[in-house]
């Protein structure tokens, strides 16, 4: 089972591990599961443009930082735009 | 969006934006593996603005060429209908794009058929297909104007130059402007 959570509070994931609830259509498992945190988070450098037309289609260019573990691979990553006043919106 | 290339060397992924309710829109990163990237602070402005229109007055039987500069305008004629607005859309006139690109367009003003009187207003609206308008930075920047100040022909001559082996044809009147053209 994959599970995918929202962002962690940065202040309270680098001092130790997070304990896990799990629970599945209303029933908690019994598990023993712990999540350490990585002690740093890569973050993105860039964004070009940082400016799109609403209708028509637009090539964005992020950079992430060079220090970013993980050979990039266009399959491996799942980008979204979030309207910041509606974050129901999302493209 | 649809993550159409990955460039390992340069630590760059392209996507594609296809468009979305103009607005300020935060960018997601998450990484199969890693998560999710902090990407904070990268804020993608999704939006078109018109700064300026020049002129911002034409002849009320239409004709004028204006130029409209702003932001992220499109690349084909289609992409940006202008039209002249006068409380509504009822009764619009149409602005025929002659040039566009991402930052300028040239439209002339269509014939005005119900004669428009100096002093009345509109507004100069440049549409995002058909879904929204560009936004007026700042708000007065699309105010457009009739005047009746324009050029009137009062006589025309034509004669033969039989030198040259051409008609010429003198145009006399008043309030021309711009540059002379001699065909």
């Amino acid at each position: 089972m994959v599970c995918l959570t929202t962002a962690f509070n940065e202040s309270d994931t680098t001092s130790g591990a997070l304990s896990m609830n799990v629970t599945i259509n209303g029933q908690t498992v019994s598990q023993s599961l712990v999540l350490s945190m990585m002690t740093s988070s890569e973050a993105s450098q860039g964004l070009n443009p940082s400016s799109a037309n609403p209708t028509l289609k637009t090539k964005l260019n992020i950079t992430l930082a060079s220090t970013f573990p993980y050979t990039l691979n266009r399959s491996h990553f799942t980008v979204n735009a979030t309207n910041i006043s509606n974050p129901s919106y999302f493209r | 969006m649809n993550v159409i290339a990955a460039d390992d060397a340069t630590k760059t992924l392209t996507v594609m934006f296809g468009g979305a309710w103009s607005g300020l829109y935060q960018i997601n990163i998450r990484h199969n593996v890693y998560g999710l990237v902090n990407t904070t602070g990268q804020i993608l402005t999704v939006g078109s603005n018109v700064t300026s229109i020049s002129p911002s007055a034409g002849s009320i039987h239409g004709g004028t060429e204006v130029t409209i500069t702003g932001t992220n305008f499109g690349t084909v004629f289609t992409d940006n209908p202008v039209q002249i607005s006068m409380l509504g859309g009822v009764g619009s006139i149409n602005c025929y794009l002659s040039a566009i690109n991402s930052t300028t367009i040239k439209c002339r003003v269509g014939e005005i058929l119900k004669k428009k009187t100096a002093g009345d207003s509109g507004k100069m609206v440049t549409f995002l297909k058909t879904s929204e308008e560009a936004t007026c930075v700042p708000s007065t920047a699309c105010e457009w104007n009739y005047t009746d100040s324009i050029p009137e022909v009062t006589s025309m001559n034509a004669r033969y130059n039989s030198i040259d082996n051409h008609w010429e044809v003198k145009v006399a009147g008043t309030n021309f402007t711009g540059s002379l053209e001699t065909t």
